[in-house]
This record gives structure tokens, C-alpha cells and sequence, in this order.
């Protein structure tokens, strides 16, 4: 298990960044693509698609700032980078947070996810996790990156992944602050009618 | 004006208008000030204010003391001030009682400017000739308004309440009295006046300068029209008041040329907030401005505002915004008088009233004004048998 250098939690952080505007500035497109037809809202699988797709496309664009190497995995996406020597893929996926107040990851049996890097190739990849929680609303409430330690099998249902330390990558924003100014008046423009007006 | 000596009788026919003036400008009733005079009930003082009843000087002297003035106050010539019925923001349901005081203490005010000989800001409020119904003439006016309050172009209002004393208006702290209406403006004997609510928690700077801003746009847009008949006619003033200030506040091509610049030009959160930090006005108004400019769909703007208030932003907004204080007042004061406490007898009025005038601090300091004893109280000590 490794940590990120300070320089790609900071090229992490773009991505965030990129993908809590999108989802907090195009987010209502959502509804109004899942509210063309009552049939999109059977159930919650259409918004969810929706809201997967923004996620990518905003974290494939933020990867492209920040200088990291986007590839598109079927309906998926995987970040690759080579950080101090390590070779990390990272995958923007969402988390639920379970009754218990633990993040919960899921995946399918065949996910690539689950295998282990090629054994031929000279360095080990390791597989990430760009996790992410959405608002009903659409925007982003958390946002971390973590490693993929393990999983549990589960032949019931779909594979729980299980992950190493959680990095937050929200971002936190700068103080901002209106600056006024103290102008002062030209009295030497105003007009003396009060003074004629004294009787 | 001479300082009334013996036992004359007055006529109390322009005393009784003078009276009555002060007595609303105070917000006292008349039961109250019958209850001050100590008289059995408030016939007395209605008749006094009719003209119905003389005046000798010891009541002159008791309703100087309950009234917190000097009886010379009573005594001074009837000027028939032309005052025009005072605006306010969403005035349809603000208590009749409170804008009567208001306008009453507009025209005290624009009494003592000419008693105490101070040197107004000429009024320089462009006339507008246009239909106000035409939101485009209404963006072209606010940029005339701001080329005569000597703001460039593109600048941003770094000081809302000192661009219309540049435009000659007086403006001067509203108490919260008036409830949720944060602006009153009107035209008292040709003087553009704004009453804009003082500093206090749920009037952060933002909000203040819009107000004086949006009173500004009922000064120079609505100076000749009649008040509204109905709700509807309210409402569409309103909107072109709203629409002034926001011109004014935020000029078009500024405003959008910033957007552009930040964050893609994607209206987020993010980017409302750097935009509030860059032109002092609200998060929500930066909403119904890019709207009106149409950056903004109406979802998009559905959305903004569920995450505004998600966030909690209706009650308290990120990014602080100072509040704002007009000095037109104390400078003036300042330049005729000094620091010479002649011109509290002069105004005939107490120091509590300069200082109400003049500070822009929050309540506390008029509870400290209320505090020092007056000239008049004095007076009618002394008076006392």
C-alpha cells in the first residue's frame, strides 16, 4: 500500500475540482434528460446512468488539465499515472455509505477492478478508486481517492470492494470577500441654496 | 425666530401642523403624547393639532419636552414642503403608520438642512424619458445614472451609498421599525432622499447596497408617476427597480466579461461566489441578473437555488460583503459647524436626532442616544414651577 506524492494528490484535486463544478453547474440536466418520459423514472437506474456519465466526461477533461492520461474503459474510465516510480489507475466510481455509516463499493465479478496487474510487466499497477457521493440534487458531497485492497466475494450479488486509507480530495474554498472602499465626498460641488433659503 | 417670553397665547393653527409633524416623525401617538402632557385623553392634543385651541408658552415648553425640542421648533414659519409619496421596496403591505413617520422625519430633516445652512450635493439624477416597461432602456438609463455618479464604464461600485450622494441624494439610516422593507426613498422639496436600514445581522452589506441601489431606481425611474393601484402594478415596479440596481450594480458586458473568465463560464456555486467577491451584491441576485442576461436557463436556475438553499444560503450568504454608511450628512456638519454645539439649537431639534441621522452603527447606539438627557428636557426642567 502507497501514499500519493503531494503533486498528485494535487493533479487529484483538479479532477475533483472539475468534476464538483460540473456536477454543481450542468447536475439539473439530469432531471430534465430523465424527465423527457415517465419510463426513465421507473426506477433510479436512468439518473443514475446520467449522473455517471457526467462524472466521467468532467474527471476524463479534469484528468486532460491536470496533465494525467485519461483512457476510456467501455462505459468507464480509468486515469493512469506514474507518480515517484509507481504506476497508479485510478477509476471514478460511486460510493453509498451504508446504514452503518461505512462507505460501500461495489462492482461486477468480471470487473477489471478485480484482477491483479500483468505479472509480465516490469512495475506493479496499482488500482485506485476516484469514489465520489452525489447529492438528490446532483452535486457532489464527497470525493476521495483510495486504494483497492481486496474484495469480498459474493456469489449472491455483486463484489464489495474493500478499500485502503481514504484521501479526501474536496475542495476547499478560498476566503473571498468584497473589498469596499472609504471615497470620501466634494463638498466643493455642492450647491448653497440652503444658505440663500435662511431668512 | 425669537424664544417665546411670558404668557402669550399662539395661535396654534401652524404650531398644531408643526406638532403633528414632529409628533408622527417620532412614531408617537396621540394618546401617547396626551399620556406625555399628562391630559385626561388624546382630545386635547387632536384639537391643538386642528388649530382648535391656543397654545400658551407652558404648554409650548411641555410639548417641547415631550417631544424632545426646542419650542422655537413650534414657532418656525410654515414652509409647505412638496414631498412626493415615499417608495419602498415591496410597499404594498408596510405599515401605513410607519411610512408616514418616515416621510415626516424626511421633511424634519430637510428642514434643519436649511436651518443649519448646510451645502447640499446637487441633484444630478439624469431624467429618464424612456418606457420603464423596456428593460433595455432600463440597462441604458442605470449606465447614464452611473456615468453622472463618475463611475467608468466597467468599474465596480466599490461604494454603492457614496455614488448617490455624488448624484445629490440624501441618504440616511432606516430603523427596523419598518420591517422587512430595507428601502424608503421619495423627493421632499425637490431633494432626492434614501432611508436605507443601518448595519445589522440580517442586513448584510450586500443586501444594503442593492436596497439603496434599487430605491435609486425608483427615484430616477418612477419620480413622476403615481403609486401603484394594484398589486400587479407593484410588482412590475418593483421588477424595474430590481432591474435598475442590478444594471447599476452589475453593468452587462463587466458582469458577463468576469463570468467568462471563471471557471469556463460554468454558473456554479463556485463561480457565483467569485462573482459576488468581484461586485458586492448577493449570490441569488447574481442568479436572477444572469437570467435576465440569459446565461442562466430557468432549470439551471431552479437548480442554483435548490443548492443555495440546501446550503443555507437564504438566511446567511458566503462571502462577506461590508456594510455601508452615507457621511453627506456629518460632513456637511462637519464643514458648517464643527464641532459647535450651537447648531443642536439651532436645528431646534436634540443631539439625539444628529446622532440618529448620522450613525450608521446598529441599534445599540440609538439606545445609548436615547440616553442623553436634551436641551429641551433641560429646558422644561427648569421651566417647572
Amino acid at each position: 500500500m502507497t501514499r500519493p506524492s503531494d503533486a498528485e494528490l494535487d493533479r487529484l484535486r483538479i479532477i475533483a475540482e472539475e468534476v464538483c463544478e460540473v456536477m454543481a453547474g450542468e447536475g439539473f440536466t439530469v432531471d430534465g434528460a430523465a424527465n423527457q418520459h415517465k419510463a426513465f423514472k421507473r426506477t433510479r437506474a436512468t439518473v443514475s446512468t446520467l449522473e455517471q456519465n457526467l462524472v466521467i466526461s468532467a474527471a476524463e477533461r479534469g484528468a486532460r488539465i491536470a496533465g494525467m492520461h485519461p483512457d476510456a474503459t467501455g462505459t468507464g474510465l480509468d486515469i493512469k499515472s506514474w507518480d515517484d516510480g509507481i504506476a497508479r489507475r485510478y477509476r471514478p466510481k460511486k460510493a453509498e455509505v451504508t446504514a452503518a455509516g461505512e462507505d460501500r463499493m461495489v462492482c461486477g465479478a468480471g470487473s477489471s477492478l478485480l484482477k491483479s496487474g500483468d505479472e509480465d510487466m516490469m512495475w506493479i499497477e496499482e488500482s485506485w478508486v476516484l469514489g465520489y457521493r452525489l447529492n438528490d440534487d446532483h452535486t457532489v458531497v464527497d470525493f476521495f481517492a483510495a486504494e483497492i485492497i481486496g474484495h469480498e466475494e459474493n456469489a449472491a450479488g455483486p463484489v464489495h470492494l474493500k478499500l485502503g486509507t481514504h484521501y479526501s480530495l474536496m475542495p476547499t474554498p478560498a476566503p473571498l470577500g468584497f473589498v469596499s472602499s472609504d471615497e470620501e465626498l466634494d463638498l466643493g460641488d455642492a450647491d448653497e441654496e440652503g444658505q440663500r433659503e435662511v431668512g | 425666530m425669537h424664544r417665546p417670553e411670558g404668557p402669550s397665547l399662539y395661535p396654534s393653527d401652524p404650531i398644531g401642523e408643526r406638532v403633528r409633524l414632529l409628533r408622527v416623525a417620532r412614531g408617537v401617538s396621540q394618546v401617547e403624547l396626551a399620556q406625555r402632557l399628562e391630559m385626561a385623553g388624546n382630545g386635547q392634543v387632536s384639537k391643538l393639532e386642528n388649530g382648535r385651541t391656543s397654545v400658551d408658552e407652558r404648554i409650548l415648553v411641555q410639548l417641547a419636552a415631550a417631544l424632545d425640542c426646542t419650542p422655537e421648533f413650534f414657532l418656525r414659519p410654515r414652509r409647505d414642503l412638496i414631498a412626493t409619496r415615499p417608495w419602498l421596496r415591496a410597499y404594498a403591505d408596510a405599515p401605513a403608520k410607519t411610512v408616514e413617520s418616515i416621510a415626516a422625519d424626511n421633511t424634519v430633516h430637510r428642514e434643519v438642512v436649511t436651518e443649519l445652512e448646510l451645502k447640499r450635493m446637487p441633484d444630478r439624477i439624469p431624467a429618464f424619458d424612456a418606457d420603464p416597461n423596456d428593460d433595455h432602456a432600463i440597462e441604458l438609463f442605470a449606465q447614464e445614472v452611473r456615468a453622472a455618479a463618475d463611475l467608468d464604464e466597467d468599474a465596480v461600485v466599490r461604494n454603492a451609498m457614496r455614488a448617490v450622494e455624488r448624484l445629490g441624494c440624501v441618504v440616511l439610516p432606516l430603523d427596523d421599525e419598518v420591517g422587512r422593507h430595507l428601502g424608503v426613498s421619495q423627493y421632499v422639496d425637490q431633494v432626492p432622499y434614501i432611508r436605507a436600514s443601518r448595519a445589522r445581522a440580517s442586513v448584510p452589506g450586500d443586501r444594503q447596497r442593492f436596497t439603496v441601489l434599487h430605491e435609486l431606481g425608483h427615484l430616477a425611474l418612477h419620480a413622476t408617476q403615481p403609486p401603484p393601484e394594484t398589486a400587479d402594478d407593484a410588482r412590475r415596479i418593483e421588477a424595474q427597480a430590481h432591474r435598475f440596481a442590478g444594471a447599476f450594480l452589475t453593468p452587462r458586458d463587466a458582469l458577463l466579461e468576469d463570468l467568462h473568465a471563471q471557471n469556463n463560464g460554468r454558473v456554479t456555486l463556485t463561480t457565483l461566489q467569485r462573482l459576488k467577491s468581484n461586485w458586492g451584491v448577493a449570490i441569488k441576485m447574481l442568479v436572477v441578473r444572469l437570467r435576465q442576461l440569459g446565461e442562466v436557463s430557468d432549470d439551471q436556475a431552479t437548480s442554483l437555488y435548490k443548492q443555495i438553499s440546501k446550503r443555507g444560503w437564504n438566511t446567511g450568504e458566503p462571502v462577506e460583503v461590508p456594510n455601508e454608511s452615507a457621511i453627506w450628512f456629518s460632513r456637511a456638519l462637519e464643514s458648517r459647524w464643527g464641532t459647535d454645539d450651537v447648531m443642536v439649537s439651532r436645528a431646534g431639534l436634540s443631539s439625539a436626532d444628529l446622532r440618529r441621522w448620522t450613525s450608521w452603527l446598529p441599534r445599540l447606539e440609538d439606545d445609548e442616544a436615547s440616553n442623553v438627557v436634551s436641551l429641551a428636557a433641560r429646558r422644561a426642567s427648569r421651566a417647572a414651577p
